[in-house]
C-alpha cells in the first residue's frame, strides 16, 4: 500500500525532509536528521521508516546508527535484531519493537521512538 | 576516471529495432536514452542506460547534408524529461554494419553541442552520445563537472551479458581445450570482473574454477579468518592457514595466483555493506552467502548497479525419524528479468522466519560435494551467460538441488512463471547511486 499524502504532510511538520522511497518492492519514508527523544546518544539521526508489514513486523524503523536510550549510556537495553541492514547503499540499524496494525505514518513513528525513552 | 556504461539488453534490441525503422525523408534514425549515474565519486563511475524513447517522425528536419537532423521539440521534449526524471541522456544512432563503430565527422561536430544543452539542464548526471552498431557499440560520456569521454567498455546487461571491449587473453593457447566456448571466450573470461561474495564452501570452489577458466579479473569478498570447521569444505585450506588464522580472501587470492599469476585481485576483508565500491564494477557476480535476507540485500544492489547475479545456496532439512533432506538452488538474477521475489525463492514467509531468529541463518550445515555440485553448476551458468556458448537465449535460470537424489532440476515454480515477465521489484529505472 503507498504511503498516504496526507500522513506524509503530517510526518513532514515533524521532520520538514521527509520524502518517500522505494528499493525492491518496498516503500520506505526516509527522514532525515531526526530528532531522536531528549537525552538520546547520538541526538539526531537518519531513519527509515518502513511502513508496510514485512519480516513479521508491522512497520520498522531503521536507523543510521545504534542509538543509546535516554538515561543510559549503551545501547545494551534494547534489541538491536537489525544490525548493519544494507539499505539504499547505506547501512541502518533496528531494534525488535512491535507496533499494532492500522497506525498512521506519525503514529508508527511516535511508537517506535518510545522505545528510546 | 574512467567510465562504464550499461545498456540492459531488453533496451538495446528495442533501440535497435527502433532505429532501423524506415523515416518518410531522413536516412536514419536517432533515439534518447535515459541514464542514471552510479558509483559516483569512484573509479569507474557507471553510467547506466534505464529507459529510452523514439523521436517521433514529425520532429526530424529535412537536411540533405546529414543522415538525419532533428528539431527543437525533440530536443525540448528530451530536455522535459531530464527535469521531470532526473536522469541524463545519451543521444542514440545507429550504425548498421559489423565491429566496434566510430562516430562521423558530422556526430564529432553536432551531438557534442546538443550533450552540452542537456549538461546544463541536468549538470548533476551523466549525458553523452552512443552509436549502435548491430553487435557492439562506442559512446562517450560527461560525468558531472567532467567533459566528455570515452567510456572504456560497454556492456549489455541480459541473456547473455556482452563485453564490446575485450583484451587478449595472456597465453591463450593454454585455453584450446574449452575452444568450444567460442572464438573470443578467453577474450571475453579475460575481460569480466567477477565478484565472488563469500568464500566459504561455495565461493573457494567458484574462485578456484573461474581461474581455472581464465578469469583475470577478481573482486573478493569475505570478513571471515578461517577455522577448523571450515577445513572440510574450503577448497585450498591448509590446516597451516588454520594455524596462522588466516583471512579466507588470503586464501582465495592465494588460489587465484597459484593458477594464474597474473591475475588482478582485488580484496575485501569487510561484509560487501560495509565496503560496497568494488562489488559496483563487476561484469557478474556469484553470491555465496548465509541467509534469505543478506541475498535480498545483494540482489538489491547488484539490480541497482545493472549486474547479474548467480545466487548458490544449500540446506539440510531434518525430521525425527527420517533421513536427512539435503536441499539447495542455483538461481541467476538478471537486471530487467525475474528477480528473487518473481520467483518465489524470497518471500514473506522465509524473510519472516529469518527475522524471527534475529536474522540469523543459523547452524548452515556444509558439505563438499554438494557445495561443489552448486558451486560447478553456477560457474557453468556465469560462464554461458558472458559466453553464450548454449545459445540457449532468454529464460529464468533457477535450478533445485536434491543431494538426497543426486539430481539438480529446473525447479518447478519456472512452470508458473511467464518467459517474458518483466521484474516489477527491482525496476530499471531504479537503477544508479540511491538519491536519499
Amino acid at each position: 500500500m503507498p504511503a498516504n499524502p496526507d500522513q506524509l504532510t503530517e510526518l513532514r511538520a515533524v521532520c520538514p525532509g521527509a520524502k518517500v522511497v522505494e528499493e525492491g518492492g518496498i516503500e520506505y519514508v526516509f527522514l532525515p536528521d531526526l530528532v531522536l527523544p531528549e537525552g538520546c546518544q547520538p541526538a539526531r539521526a537518519d531513519v527509515l521508516l518502513r511502513f508496510q508489514p514485512r519480516d513479521g513486523y508491522n512497520s520498522r524503523l531503521f536507523f543510521s546508527s545504534q542509538i543509546a536510550p535516554v538515561r543510559r549510556v549503551t545501547t545494551d537495553a534494547l534489541n538491536w535484531n537489525a544490525n548493519s541492514v544494507g539499505m539504499f547503499e547505506r547501512t541502518w540499524f533496528a531494534f525488535s519493537w512491535r507496533t499494532v496494525e492500522g497506525l498512521s505514518l506519525a503514529q508508527m513513528l511516535t511508537t517506535h521512538l518510545k522505545g528510546l525513552r | 576516471m574512467s567510465v562504464i556504461l550499461r545498456v540492459p539488453e531488453s533496451i538495446r534490441q528495442e533501440l535497435l529495432a527502433d532505429l532501423r525503422r524506415p523515416h518518410p525523408h531522413a536516412s536514419e534514425r536517432v533515439a534518447f536514452a535515459a541514464v542514471r549515474l552510479g558509483n559516483a565519486g569512484g573509479d569507474p563511475a557507471l553510467a547506466l542506460v534505464t529507459d529510452w524513447w523514439p523521436i517521433p517522425d514529425e520532429h526530424y528536419v529535412e537536411d540533405e547534408g546529414s543522415g538525419a537532423r532533428i528539431g527543437r521539440e525533440a530536443i525540448r521534449n528530451a530536455m522535459q524529461r531530464i527535469l521531470d526524471q532526473g536522469t541524463g541522456v545519451l543521444h542514440v544512432h545507429l550504425h548498421e554494419f559489423a565491429g566496434v563503430p566510430a562516430f562521423g565527422r558530422m556526430d564529432d561536430r553536432e551531438i557534442p553541442r546538443l550533450v552540452d544543452s542537456f549538461v546544463n539542464t541536468n549538470p548533476a548526471m551523466p549525458h553523452g552520445m552512443l552509436v549502435l552498431s548491430p553487435g557492439s557499440a562506442t559512446a562517450r560520456v560527461a560525468l558531472p563537472s567532467e567533459p566528455l569521454r570515452e567510456a572504456q567498455q560497454i556492456t549489455f546487461v541480459g541473456y547473455p551479458t556482452t563485453l564490446t571491449r575485450l583484451v587478449r587473453p595472456r597465453d591463450g593457447a593454454r585455453f584450446s581445450r574449452q575452444s568450444f566456448l567460442g572464438l573470443n571466450s578467453s577474450a571475453i573470461l579475460a575481460s569480466a570482473t567477477v565478484g565472488i561474495i563469500g568464500l566459504g564452501g561455495g565461493g573457494s570452489h567458484i574462485v578456484q574454477q573461474l581461474a581455472h577458466l581464465g578469469f583475470q579479473r577478481f573482486v573478493l569478498y569475505d570478513a571471515q579468518e578461517i577455522e577448523s570447521t571450515n577445513l572440510n569444505r574450503l577448497v585450498g585450506a591448509t590446516e597451516a592457514d588454520i594455524r596462522a588464522s588466516r583471512r579466507k580472501v588470503d586464501i582465495a587470492e592465494r588460489l587465484v595466483k597459484g593458477i594464474r599469476e597474473h591475475a588482478s585481485v582485488q580484496k575485501t576483508a569487510k561484509r560487501w555493506q560495509d565496503e560496497p565500491r568494488p562489488l559496483r564494477s563487476c561484469d557478474l557476480v556469484f553470491g555465496c552467502v548465509d541467509g534469505f535476507d543478506e541475498r535480498r540485500q545483494l540482489e538489491t544492489t547488484c539490480r541497482r548497479y545493472l549486474i547479474p547475479l548467480v545466487d548458490i545456496g544449500m540446506d539440510v532439512h531434518t525430521r525425527d525419524g527420517q533421513a536427512p533432506r539435503l536441499v539447495g538452488q542455483v538461481l541467476a538474477s538478471v537486471p530487467g528479468h525475474p528477480c528473487m521475489q518473481c520467483l518465489g525463492f524470497l518471500n514473506e514467509r522465509t524473510l519472516t522466519e529469518e527475522a524471527q531468529r534475529y536474522g540469523d541463518a543459523g547452524e548452515q550445515p556444509q558439505v563438499v560435494w554438494s557445495n561443489g555440485v552448486l558451486a560447478s553448476t553456477a560457474v557453468g551458468v556465469g560462464v554461458d551467460l558472458l559466453t553464450n556458448w548454449r545459445r540457449r537465449g532468454f529464460g529464468p535460470i533457477y535450478l533445485s538441488y536434491d543431494g538426497n537424489k543426486d539430481t539438480l532440476m529446473p525447479h518447478v515454480r519456472l512452470d508458473y512463471i511467464a518467459r517474458d515477465l518483466v521484474c516489477n521489484h527491482h525496476r530499471l529505472n531504479q537503477a544508479g547511486d540511491p538519491s536519499l
